[in-house]
């Protein structure tokens, strides 16, 4: 199975250790992802005014980059790594299934491009794991299992919110929990798992940034997690720096390590998971605890 | 009056005023033709400086379309008003205290990240470069990417005037260029060495030579070249 | 008692409730879009505050920095038990002032520049600048 695949900026930059597990971890599990040829920034954030359409044309561009490779690969779905990215198509996606104006004008507008026809199906990678390999599948194929490891789950805002993009119950998000016992890991339940962690707040307004930070980091080592697991770089970029600071000032006790759920898949997945071990040489140190 | 063969004249409307010119000019000449005298926004004449950037519309058509003036001829009916400068942001910047890190430009130009993709930039672009593609290289720090889509860029700022967001396209692939000529593309080490021998004085002994030649044997000389 | 509303003031509700599209008065105050939000230690005044100061038609409201250091995470929008999506009137909010050409940060000061280091991902920087800067 193929499917199309919308990468975003950051996954080419920070996120670059998410795309290139992710793409190995499609190839172990007997599906490819395949990035659009061209493509453009989704926008980051929706934006959320009534009257603005400008904001959702590099969203449609990709839309429409998804709709020329679906009809080679057979396939309506595009698969995004981010969540913020994730976030953005899938909420310009859906004003377009609820106003047909709207689009129709976008078309219009944009005639340099195919029509987009509003038929895309955005999903994120977990999704793709989840509903069309699905956790079984995956336990079956674990060649390392975590055991002994403490993992957190954290989902962030952009995969649950709004409740119309969400996969996933909103509140109490099982999927990437689900992923992980599959995986052999201990899954703890952090009541933080769905809080924001500060997002673009990072640039403007730090200090909200920390206090976010705090709050997630605290209830997640309260319940013991060796490692916090995360599908988004921002997240993981401000829960990193976050931390840093924090300890610096002394607000923390320690760090976790925050690391994306691909990167785990990789290191229980793959006989070639060495290179992964050396950079996370707790989750080495865990994995002997069990004295194997 | 009529002459035989006489070339048919066209109506052009420049800034407005209409003007018959025959047809077959280019706009430049069009324009000359009616009158203008060029100071500034004429310079290559041939495609590549990119002075002469031009807004036109034909008759009947709603869209605003662009030139080079030196390029495109005239058609009946047309208005057309040329831009000779753009009164662009430009930033000042040391290459050589530059990096390749993915926010580098970023950091020069903030503005690309207010990029909607709106393709304005491609579909204005007279040397029909992929500008929006080549921003949004940039702005996520492909800058060979960025560098090899504004390569044949000239500079006319077209680009720029019809951005919706205010970013400066053409200076983008410009600052794109430069730093994937630094820090990414080989070194012409060839280029390196053919300049280390010409410091070194291999041609010395040839000039010297030839600055004591009377000029018929120059001329002589020079007749007498082997060429490829 | 009396309330009047200044006609500025019924224009900036009409503003925002076009804007958004929502419904203004939907909101019945019970404070939980508040007592959701991540960043309400950050805020000058209270997101339930500021629906209330709109709802009053108080220019006030635009002096708050609360909307800028919204960070769109919609908990406020997916608790609401009267449905208002917040995230929404926080948004028409940041467009009454960006519309006015009162861009929150300017990306040639040397503050934002500097906050542009090298690690950032893109995407914190085009967040901030697509709801900062009109």
């Amino acid at each position: 199975m193929e499917y199309p695949y919308y990468p975003g900026c950051t996954l080419k930059t920070t996120g670059k250790k998410d795309e290139e597990a992710a793409l190995e971890v499609a190839k172990l599990l007997g599906f490819e992802l395949k990035e659009l040829p061209t493509w453009t920034c989704c926008g980051v954030v929706y934006n959320l005014t009534s009257d603005v359409m400008a904001d959702h044309l590099s969203a449609t561009r990709t839309l429409i980059r998804a709709q020329e490779m679906g009809r080679e690969l057979k396939t309506n779905k595009l698969v995004t790594l981010c969540s913020m990215c994730y976030n953005v198509l899938k909420q310009v996606n859906l004003m377009y299934k609820n106003n047909p104006d709207k689009l129709n004008n976008v078309n219009l507008f944009m005639d340099t491009e195919e029509d987009y026809l509003g038929n895309i199906e955005i999903m994120h990678f977990l999704e793709v794991l989840y509903n069309d390999i699905g956790p079984e599948m995956i336990k079956a194929k674990v060649k390392t299992p975590l055991t002994n490891l403490k993992v957190d789950p954290y989902y962030g805002c952009m995969l649950l919110r709004p409740k119309t993009i969400a996969f996933d119950d909103q509140d109490a998000p099982h999927v990437m929990g689900d992923i992980l016992s599959a995986l052999g890991a201990k899954v703890i339940e952090n009541p933080m798992t769905v809080e924001c962690c500060g997002a673009h707040q990072i640039i403007t307004n730090k200090e909200a940034v920390l206090d976010c930070v705090q709050r997630i980091v605290k209830a997640s080592q309260s319940r013991g997690a060796d490692v916090i697991v995360t599908p988004c770089p921002l997240c993981q970029y401000n829960l990193t720096t976050g931390q840093k600071s924090l300890f610096e000032k002394g607000k923390i006790n320690h760090q976790t390590p925050v690391i994306y759920l691909s990167e785990l898949l990789i290191i229980s997945l793959s006989d070639n998971n060495q290179d992964y071990l050396k950079d996370y040489k707790f989750i080495k140190d865990k994995l002997e605890e069990r004295g194997g | 009056m009529a002459e035989k063969n006489q070339i048919p004249l066209v109506s052009v409307f420049i800034m407005g005023k209409e003007y018959k010119v025959p047809s077959g000019l280019t706009l430049m000449k069009a324009m000359e033709y009616a009158g203008y005298r060029y100071t500034r926004g004429a310079g290559c004449r041939a495609g590549f400086c990119g002075a002469c950037a031009t807004i036109y519309r034909l008759k009947d058509d709603y869209r605003l379309k662009s030139a080079l003036a030196c390029q495109t001829t005239v058609d009946d009916g047309m208005y057309l008003v040329q831009l000779p400068f753009t009164p662009a942001n430009k930033k000042k910047y040391d290459v050589e205290k530059l990096n390749i890190a993915h926010n580098v430009i970023l950091k020069e130009y903030p503005e690309i990240a207010r990029c909607i993709s709106c393709n304005s930039c491609t579909k204005v672009c007279p040397q029909e470069l992929k500008v929006m593609d080549y921003v949004q290289a940039s702005l996520r720090g492909d800058i060979e990417k960025a560098a090899i889509l504004s390569f044949d860029c000239v500079q006319c700022g077209l680009c720029a005037f019809r951005c919706p967001a205010e970013i400066t396209q053409y200076h983008v692939g410009q600052l794109a260029r430069r730093l994937n000529g630094k820090f990414v593309a080989p070194k012409a080490m060839h280029t390196e060495e053919a300049v280390a021998k010409l410091n070194s004085g291999i041609t010395k002994k040839e000039i010297s030579k030839l600055k004591v030649l009377k000029l018929a044997e120059i001329k002589d000389l020079y007749k007498k070249r082997v060429t490829e | 008692m009396v309330f009047t509303v200044s006609e500025k003031g019924l224009e900036l509700r009409k503003n925002v409730e076009e804007i958004s599209g929502q419904n203004i008065f939907q909101c019945y105050q019970c404070g939980k879009c508040s007592a959701t939000c991540p960043v309400v230690d950050s805020m000058d005044m209270a997101p339930n505050k500021i629906i209330r100061f709109v709802q009053m038609g108080d220019l006030e409201v635009l002096d708050q920095n609360t909307f800028w250091v919204c960070a769109a995470c919609f908990t406020c929008s997916a608790r609401c038990p009267r449905s208002v999506d917040i995230a929404k009137i926080m948004e028409a909010l940041r467009n009454v002032m960006l519309r006015n050409k009162q861009d929150f940060i300017n990306i040639y000061s040397k503050e934002f520049i500097e906050k542009m280091i090298e690690e950032i991902p893109q995407m914190a920087i085009v967040a901030a600048i697509k709801k900062g800067v009109w």
